[in-house]
């Protein structure tokens, strides 16, 4: 590990201690503003505002990818190359489109992507509502608890670890159940077509190009793994007659010393 | 009811001092030493590295070759030298060497599990046996333990003793987390949309498990903490050795995902590597299973399934107290576990 190295983690290390620290204040906060009753209440509505946030990141994360995908299907449903090589440069003036917005377009493509977006919008939302009910569960259980606890014995931090204790409780309890495997296996999925379906949009386009596409670096890859497989199997063929070799060669030297030694 | 407004003005005051002292406290850190136990890398294939640690003082033991998990780096296993296994087996009289999988790249997406077992094992173990001229023991941990026991019952003429270490056996067993979250994802889609499965992937996933505990708890305890340099450094350590995960090949990632998470093939004895059965009730060789009772990611009943399954009539286990890194990690296990280990493998 080097300086740099060193710098790398600290600065991590102080943006989730910062991170920490600001979780602890807004909860210090939250105390402050009003009766340890209704701190359950504000910690339902922060997981409500975080999951919003979340479901918003997400969907603009995807939506770029679905609207260049929206775009080569409008174009590969009966475009000329000229045109699926021009398109990708048109993606960015129209994200305006909207995520979940389907159309009554036709052609095959255009049904798949469409019915990739609605799927992909649907796991991220069931995914989602299932984190939240965590936390709604953590917010009402955590208010069965305050009313457990001695005020006079508490302080934030105390508080803080009352906090973390039910709500890891109860996501716990989410992530073992059968909603939350099937949530997570949906949402998964939704990703890897959306991927799948981008490089295959691509590999259209850089064929298209004249230009290598992943289908033919798969072909290499596959092939560079069958080459690694035949030299281990050639290295051990070689070991093993090195080995015999040397055997007959002791053989050979101690039936000749015996020879030598003899009357 | 209320708390004090004065009182909790005052904590969180204490709270934001303790993180100018930690900023105050990194200043004179030095680059960390790792590893901290002397090695010489003795060969080399792929991304694989065989080191050779030694032995301290001559011990009869057979060599031990230690085969770490495929997801995260060995290094936590001679982090310092207070917390180091292969320090710690090293001193105890045991001829040490360590498989290093390496750092899978592009190129490596179709490696798969008989490339990793029936290859670069295979390969590692004969070197060290050329040296050696006899059998070897293997020492796997998590990931790596199970490999190693596919290993010793594809060429149990090869392995003397086997030491298996917060290792999955049974992948329904227990509070199956894992299972859970791989149970209905298609691996087949999965590794073909990512090729080489990112590290970030895989880490958000483990996060995903505990999120209040590995991303809140842990700062705000470290805070408590932060100013004495010795913690700061281990702290340090750990941080960086969470979040160095290796790329996953994803042929490999995909079998395991499958066979092992998904259909819980290795007790069934429905493992095969190429086209031979992995067949645990096969295994006759004495075997020391180490486990962690409050180990999230391999439950109890996933660890100890493995002495359900062999036929060895030298089974034993030990539970180690804490979590699946306590066992690299806790004084306890320096002080008591590794020389017990080492004694088992000398006997």
């Amino acid at each position: 590990m080097n300086q740099n190295d060193i710098t790398a983690i600290l600065e991590r290390l102080f943006r989730e201690a910062q991170r920490a620290v600001a979780d602890l204040g807004e909860f210090g906060r939250l105390v402050q503003e009003g009766d340890l009753e209704a701190l359950p209440q504000h910690l339902r509505q922060r997981s409500q505002h975080f999951f919003l946030s979340l479901r918003r990141q997400l969907q603009d994360q995807t939506l770029p990818w679905l609207t260049m995908l929206r775009t080569w299907a409008k174009a590969t449903d009966g475009a000329t190359p000229a045109e699926i090589l021009l398109t990708p440069l048109s993606w960015w003036q129209s994200q305006a489109s909207g995520e979940e917005a389907s159309t009554a377009e036709t052609g095959s493509q255009q049904a798949r992507v469409e019915a990739l977006a609605a799927e992909l919008a649907a796991a991220r939302d069931a995914y989602l509502e299932l984190l939240q009910d965590a936390a709604d569960q953590a917010a009402e259980r955590f208010g069965e608890r305050l009313r457990g606890l001695d005020p006079e014995q508490l302080d934030i931090r105390r508080l803080y670890q009352h906090w973390l204790d039910t709500a890891e409780e109860a996501y716990e309890e989410t992530i073992a159940s059968e909603a939350f495997a099937s949530a997570t296996g949906r949402l998964a999925n939704a990703w890897s077509e959306l991927l799948l379906l981008l490089q295959d949009g691509l590999d259209r386009v850089l064929a298209q190009a004249g230009l290598p596409t992943r289908r033919e670096l798969n072909e290499t890859q596959v092939q560079i793994q069958e080459l690694r497989r035949q030299q281990r199997q050639r290295e051990r063929r070689l070991q093993a007659e090195i080995a015999e070799l040397r055997a007959a060669l002791d053989r050979l030297l101690t039936g000749t010393t015996s020879a030598d030694q003899a009357p | 009811m209320k708390l004090d407004s004065a009182r909790i003005a005052q904590e969180l005051d204490q709270a934001r001092q303790r993180l100018n002292r930690l900023s105050r406290a990194s200043a004179s850190l030095r680059p960390l030493r790792s590893p901290a136990t002397p090695r010489r890398a003795i060969w080399r294939c792929d991304t694989a590295t065989l080191y050779h640690y030694g032995a301290d003082g001559a011990g009869d033991a057979p060599p031990l070759l230690v085969v770490y998990s495929l997801i995260n780096r060995p290094d936590i296993l001679d982090f310092s030298p207070q917390r180091s296994m292969l320090g710690s087996l090293r001193a105890a009289g045991i001829d040490v060497y360590l498989l290093d999988w390496g750092r899978p790249g592009p190129s490596h997406r179709y490696m798969s599990l008989e490339d990793y077992i029936d290859g670069l094992l295979y390969d590692a173990v004969a070197e060290i046996r050329r040296r050696s001229g006899g059998p070897i023991s293997l020492l796997g941990v998590c990931q790596g333990g199970t490999m190693a026991l596919c290993y010793a019952a594809l060429y149990p003429e090869q392995v003397a003793k086997l030491v298996t270490v917060v290792t999955p056996v049974d992948f329904h067993a227990g509070n199956a987390s894992m299972y859970h979250l791989a149970k209905y994802v298609d691996f087949d889609r999965f590794a073909a949309a990512y090729g080489t499965i990112p590290a970030g992937v895989l880490n958000v996933a483990y996060v995903g498990l505990k999120p209040f505990r590995i991303v809140a708890q842990r700062y705000v305890d470290m805070l408590e903490f932060a100013t004495s340099p010795d913690a700061l450094a281990e702290f340090m350590r750990m941080e960086q050795w969470m979040y160095d995960s290796p790329d996953q090949a994803g042929a490999a990632f995909r079998e395991f995902a499958q066979h092992f998470y998904q259909n819980n093939d290795l007790i069934h004895g429905r493992f095969t590597i190429a086209g031979r059965p992995v067949r645990l009730d096969r295994l006759e060789l004495p075997i020391f299973n180490i486990y962690a009772n409050d180990d999230h990611l391999v439950p109890v009943p996933s660890a100890r399934a493995l002495g359900k399954h062999v036929a060895s009539r030298d089974y034993r286990e030990a539970e180690v107290a804490g979590g699946h890194l306590a066992v690299f990690v806790t004084r306890r296990a320096h002080t008591h576990l590794y020389p017990a280990v080492a004694e088992w493998l000398c006997s």
